[in-house]
């Protein structure tokens, strides 16, 4: 096959110059106003930057097979089930804030094993 | 599954590993294949509009006639809020990603989502979002009742007491931070996961329209969590927007930051969806692809900058620039309506179920677009605000746009998800009462609306002579109702006696028709030449087989319906 990946930068540069031009012709409207600029420069400026990141984050990504990726994974499902019990905890009392708490540092030690293992067998794949 | 082709133009890739046992819940449910993943977002979200729906069947039976028949105000303001917010955040919104989540690495050539866990923690966030958005229902308050805007200081604890208001709020915040975690994923597996040869302006339209969802995703959905949890702290006693006389207008301008492009999110995907489905059903490739991109692009940005025209009314923004920002929309959404039309003239179509839908999109969208250019026009907008023409315009727009896109999207692939085809006379039952649907339904609207009929009430007076338009939108939401209702029993029954099919039923233009149905772990054991958007049309035209180019000629069953 021809050709490589050509990085992915160039279309959110483009985006956030497209925003950028909205903001500048902004200008002649918002007067005084701060929110409009703000959010719309702000919203520009991200693009840009983010864009830039990816141009200069080349990190190689394995492109053939799946990886190592492993075919489940519970700890992540705890771990976004503890995030949403703290976050009820947030209307129904501190108690439930602690108990989400609780569960999602166990969560976040299982996704650390999962990522673990992960790496190991990685390297076993590639030895 | 045939082996890896020895074809010298054909690129090796790792054979699908795993068995075909049938997989658990759980293995389903904590899966880190993108497909599972997709599927099982788009199932709850699916079961999320059924809810939906059927919130806005009960108010359409109250609104049938004069007179508060089986529900409060106080019910019905918690209907309205609930229906417009299980449609946004726990429908339309998780629906495309889950599609992307799907389709996106399929359609670049790619064996798997690129931090898959994000994706996977996305899902789960969401669907806990929206069993603590329901739940509101069982608390003593009842739900939220301030409408999906939660409009500031209706939504102060003052004005909107009690728990449920609370798990509204939250409940926002979790299934926009799943969303948000499922586009970041989307975003870094088309950065960096492209097979090679898979240049950007070789990503089919779909991909091309879900990385331009994505780009509002990241940009929008921070402005609203932060300005949900800002909100939950004004309700606990942190002076946030209460603090300053300008805080209704400074929530109003946060929140519609976030509002309108989420408009764009819900449908834009769903443009791709539609130029793909016409592109192959026209038999030709798609008229401008390259415009049309760039279009794309200066849609979703302009979709950034628009959001000021929900605010005309409140003469605190600059209605001059607003409305020029969201008239400029025209000609970006012109562009694609004219790739549209000029693929579909060139070609050679087949009125099959999925191009049927995407016609039924470009029709119903068009109401939405031009009356969205209507009320873009601050005069115009004064004069409708508030009132049943706003709610027939966004409704053409989710309903014509998303509705109609989605169930264009699901008949296509559908063959590809299962390996059989849905039943096309059940099919074509399904658009006919869908589309009539919506006209009988948003229609009538428009009229009601232009003659002041308010929105969010439950009631009206019997002296305006609204009764028979409210009647025939009533009867226009059942048909609604019985169109998804064949779907459902169509696709129920298609699921264990639809016609087995192959790995390319409609003569597919894309990488995802390379490969087997459903795809195996990893997606391809093999891929064919990239030298543009359509690499599959590419191969026909130089008279090879597709199939036979990827080793997947022994996977087309016999009695396969020609394309």
């Amino acid at each position: 096959m021809s050709g490589e990946r050509k990085p992915a930068y160039p279309p959110l540069a483009l985006w956030g110059i497209f925003l950028s031009v909205l903001t500048g012709v902004g200008v002649i409207f918002f007067g005084t106003s701060v929110s409009t600029p703000a959010l719309l420069g702000g919203a520009a400026l991200f693009a840009l930057v983010l864009a830039l990141a990816l141009a200069v984050s080349r990190r190689s990504v394995q492109v053939e097979g799946g990886g190592t990726d492993p075919e489940g994974s519970p700890a992540t499902v705890w771990l976004a089930l503890s995030l949403a019990l703290m976050m009820a905890g947030v209307a129904l009392g501190l108690w439930l804030v602690l108990i989400g708490g609780g569960m999602a540092l166990i969560g976040i030690g299982g996704v650390i094993r999962e990522l673990r293992a992960q790496r190991a067998a990685g390297r076993e794949a590639r030895r | 599954m045939s082996a890896i082709s020895p074809r010298p133009a054909v690129v090796p890739l790792r054979p699908p590993v795993g068995s075909r046992r049938r997989a658990s819940l759980l293995e389903i449910l904590s899966s880190t294949d993108h497909k599972r993943i997709g599927l099982v977002t788009m199932v709850t979200a699916f079961c999320f509009f059924l809810l939906g729906g059927s919130l806005a069947l009960t108010m359409r039976a109250e609104l049938q006639k004069p007179g508060l028949q089986f529900l409060t105000d106080h019910t019905y303001n918690e209907l309205f809020t609930i229906h417009g917010s299980t449609m946004f955040f726990l429908f339309a919104v998780p629906v495309v990603l889950g599609v992307g989540l799907y389709f996106v690495p399929l359609q670049i050539g790619a064996a798997r989502l690129l931090w898959p866990r994000l994706a996977l923690a996305g899902y789960w966030l969401f669907a806990a979002g929206g069993v603590l958005m329901y739940s509101g229902f069982l608390t003593q308050q009842g739900a939220a009742s301030f409408g999906w805007t939660a409009y500031f200081p209706l939504s102060d604890a003052n004005a909107s007491p009690g728990v449920g208001a609370d798990f509204w709020v939250l409940a926002v915040i979790l299934a926009t931070t799943g969303g948000l975690l499922q586009s970041v994923s989307l975003l870094g597996t088309i950065a960096r996961l492209r097979v090679p040869g898979m240049t950007m302006l070789r990503m089919p339209l779909f991909t091309w329209s879900q990385l331009a969802t994505v780009f509002m995703v990241i940009t929008g959905f921070p402005v609203l969590i932060v300005t949900m949890a800002l909100l939950q702290m004004d309700r606990e006693g942190v002076g946030i927007f209460s603090a300053s006389p300008e805080g209704p207008v400074t929530y109003q301008h946060l929140f519609w930051f976030y509002g309108h492009p989420v408009v764009y999110v819900v449908f834009f995907p769903l443009v791709g969806v539609v130029g793909e489905i016409i592109a192959t059903f026209s038999r030709r490739r798609f008229f401008g692809f390259r415009v049309t991109v760039l279009s794309l692009l200066a849609f979703s940005a302009i979709s950034m900058a628009v959001w000021g025209h929900h605010m005309f009314a409140t003469d605190q923004v600059s209605n001059r620039y607003f409305s020029l920002t969201s008239t400029a929309l025209l000609v970006p959404a012109g562009i694609e309506y004219f790739g549209f039309l000029a693929t579909m003239a060139g070609g050679r179509i087949r009125f099959a179920s999925p191009m049927l839908f995407a016609i039924g999109f470009v029709l119903l969208f068009l109401i939405g677009g031009l009356t969205g250019i209507m009320v873009a026009s601050p005069p115009l907008d004064y004069h409708v605000h508030d009132t049943y023409f706003v709610v027939a315009h966004f409704h053409y727009t989710l309903f014509g746009g998303t509705v109609f896109g989605l169930f264009a999207a699901i008949h296509y692939w559908f063959p590809k998800v299962t390996g059989r085809l849905l039943d096309e006379r059940w099919a074509k039952a399904t658009f006919v009462l869908l589309f009539v649907g919506a006209l009988a339904t948003f229609i009538p609207m428009f009229v009601l609306g232009s003659e002041g009929m308010t929105r969010r009430v439950a009631d009206y007076l019997p002296l305006h002579h609204w009764t028979t338009l409210n009647t025939i939108s009533t009867v226009g939401a059942f048909t609604i109702a019985l169109g998804v209702l064949t779907f459902l029993v169509n696709l129920m029954r298609s699921l264990r006696l639809g016609e087995l099919v192959g790995p390319d039923p409609w003569e597919g233009q894309t990488l995802e028709w390379a490969t087997t149905s459903p795809p195996p772990r990893h997606n391809f054991t093999a891929l064919p030449p990239i030298k543009s958007h359509t690499p599959l049309f590419d191969l026909r035209e130089e008279g090879r087989e597709p199939l036979r180019e990827v080793g997947l000629e022994r996977e087309v069953p016999r009695e396969e319906v020609p394309a």
